[in-house]
């Protein structure tokens, strides 16, 4: 017989105590995994949203002159005059960076002034597939082109030029079919003519010149890191990031964290105290019995160790409990919240975090009972005073 | 040079405002093999003095020296060592740790042992005391009273020590058992232990080689049982 086996048989024998110390430990633990996969999953579910919602890159032909625009009026025209253009191979060796599911999507963009029915509009030329698939905000009355001879209007175009969807359009001395009308945006897009790419190379006859590159991070949190590799694999391209996104998402992280470190704590807390409550009780109902132990030569550190141990007898009970409870709940918790895209996380890590948290919180929470159990005199523990 | 020396051992409680004294400059010594009983009425100082002798409760001023070692000189930690090595405790009510088996509650003071052969050992010293294995599987509510005495005793001389104190060790008792438990400490003692037992009961003094009487703290008498008188 070892000290193990006395651990054990006390807590078979106080039961109601041992069940109280595990219910606590495991509610403790149970909060702990569903707050902390509640967070990765709305951390997850953010991420994903935002590097779905527009790129988060744009690289563009490298500037020689400064900008001349101001409060959003443009006298670029005072410059040169000169249009620097992308190639199809800084294309290549954007999409290069995208092996291993990095990149969302890779989006390039052409811009050309086109003549539409006498009057001049600015044309888009870009991968329409890829466009609707991030620009979540685009809205389409019809449907996309999904040929080359259609277009699809901005809603500004479409109600100065009075078109509709089905109407026939002659852009730069071609016929194209409007298939359907953008959805007001509030921004440029409003005043655009949208194309396929090649449409676009075909009607100006000028291949292999892409104004900018779109560039949707798979996860916003590797766009610095991508901008350095694109500026790397592209010496000399301005590459500029939408911080906002980023920042947004960074500041939601931080607020996150700290929500849940603040619940996770308190319950945490709230928890240990109750399980030292528990145990300094016990330890005082078995004052007799911690007498008996001294006297028949056990030393202060034995009745400490007997005590941890049956703390961590219980708390590895609280950890199996409280993480198939809390991962149950986190399971659970999307079901409950409809309109949500919250997804169920699940980590290993949550099961060894769970773990963790039991036998942190069981055995610091008997540090203090044992403590005073060690200390017991035996003298007074077996009214011999 | 006697087992148990105790030499001038005073003990105080309380504070200056308040303090009782329930031993005065006590002396006595106990030779291997001597049976002895502490008799007194209640308060008198004779628990208080058992508990000294067990190494557990410092004299205010004194010594306790057992087998030359002086024990209140000793560290914490070494005092502990004494009790396992040198005293086995049979307890008032016995006090059998009440969630382990008869097996295990001998198997006690070989618990923080390293040692292999402990379940042995206590299967064997049960055996001395007449229980069997299937009895010693038993939680000490399964076993009679007798039964439980046995144990008792079996536990405290697992580890072999020189010196049994008992405190009223049949008290709570009937007679019969009572009788089992004493005719096992008269054993122990013709055995080579130094036995002192804690006792109000002149009934159980009758085999005892002497009585130490206690009256308000201070040895009244130490002679044979037939010559210290029973105080009522």
């Amino acid at each position: 017989m070892e000290l193990r086996h006395i651990a054990f048989g006390n807590l078979r024998r106080r039961k109601g105590k041992a069940a109280l110390i595990t219910f606590g430990l495991a509610v403790a633990v149970a909060a702990f995994v569903l707050v902390l996969s509640l967070i990765l999953s709305l951390r997850a579910t953010m991420d994903d949203r935002l590097s779905r919602y527009g790129s988060n890159l744009l690289v563009t032909p490298p500037r020689t002159d400064l900008d001349l625009s101001y409060g959003g009026v443009s006298v670029s025209a005072a410059g040169s005059g000169e249009v620097l253009y992308l190639a199809e191979s800084d294309l290549a060796a954007v999409q290069a960076l995208g092996d291993g599911g990095r990149l969302a999507a890779v989006i390039p963009v052409r811009l050309e002034p086109v003549s539409l029915e006498g009057r001049t509009v600015l044309v888009m030329g870009t991968d329409l597939a890829e466009s609707a698939k991030v620009k979540l905000w685009w809205r389409v009355e019809g449907s996309l082109p999904d040929s080359p001879d259609e277009v699809l209007l901005g809603l500004n175009v479409r109600n100065e030029f009075g078109l509709e969807r089905g109407d026939t359009v002659d852009l730069g001395g071609r016929s194209f079919t409007v298939s359907g009308v953008l959805w007001e945006t509030g921004d440029e897009e409003d005043n655009l003519v949208v194309v396929d790419r090649e449409a676009l190379t075909s009607l100006t006859g000028e291949g292999g010149r892409i104004n900018l590159i779109e560039v949707t991070a798979a996860s916003t949190s590797d766009v610095e890191a991508l901008v350095a590799d694109i500026e790397r694999a592209l010496p000399g391209v301005e590459v500029t990031s939408v911080m906002q996104s980023i920042e947004f998402n960074n500041q939601a992280d931080s607020s996150l964290a700290r929500f849940g470190l603040a619940v996770m704590l308190l319950i945490v807390v709230i928890s240990g105290l109750v399980v030292t409550i528990t145990m300094l009780t016990a330890v005082q109902e078995r004052q007799k019995e911690i007498g008996i132990f001294r006297a028949v030569g056990f030393k202060q550190r034995h009745i400490a160790t007997l005590i941890v141990l049956e703390s961590a007898m219980l708390s590895s009970s609280a950890a199996v409990i409280g993480v198939v409870g809390g991962l149950g709940a986190a399971s659970l918790a999307p079901r409950l919240v409809r309109e949500s895209e919250l997804g169920f996380f699940f980590d290993p890590l949550l099961i060894a975090a769970g773990v963790a948290v039991a036998f942190l919180v069981g055995l610091s929470a008997a540090v203090y009972p044992a403590w005073r159990a060690a200390r017991m005199d035996p003298a007074t523990a077996l009214k011999y005073v | 040079m006697a087992l148990i020396e105790v030499d001038g051992v005073r003990k105080e409680y309380g504070d200056a405002a308040c303090r009782v004294v329930a031993l005065h400059e006590v002396s006595l010594e106990v030779e291997a093999g001597e049976y002895a009983a502490i008799m007194g009425p209640s308060g008198s100082g004779k628990t208080t003095l058992l508990s000294i002798l067990g190494a557990m409760n410092p004299p205010t001023s004194g010594s306790l020296r057992i087998d030359g070692i002086d024990v209140y000189d000793l560290s914490q930690e070494r005092q502990a060592d004494l009790r396992r090595e040198y005293i086995g405790f049979v307890f008032q009510q016995l006090e059998l740790v009440p969630y382990l088996s008869a097996l295990e509650n001998v198997m006690l003071p070989l618990a923080i042992l390293k040692e292999g052969g402990k379940r042995e050992r206590a299967l064997e010293v049960l055996a001395r005391v007449g229980i069997d294995e299937q009895k010693g599987r038993r939680l000490p509510s399964e076993l009679s009273g007798g039964e439980q005495g046995r144990v008792a005793i079996a536990r405290a001389i697992v580890n072999d020590p020189p010196i049994i104190l008992a405190d009223e060790p049949v008290g709570s008792l009937d007679t019969s058992t009572g009788r089992q438990i004493l005719d096992q400490l008269r054993t122990l003692a013709d055995g080579g232990h130094a036995v002192v037992m804690v006792t109000h009961n002149p009934d159980s003094t009758a085999d005892v080689d002497r009585v130490i009487q206690i009256l308000d703290g201070s040895v009244s008498c130490d002679d044979g049982p037939k010559f210290c008188a029973i105080p009522n």
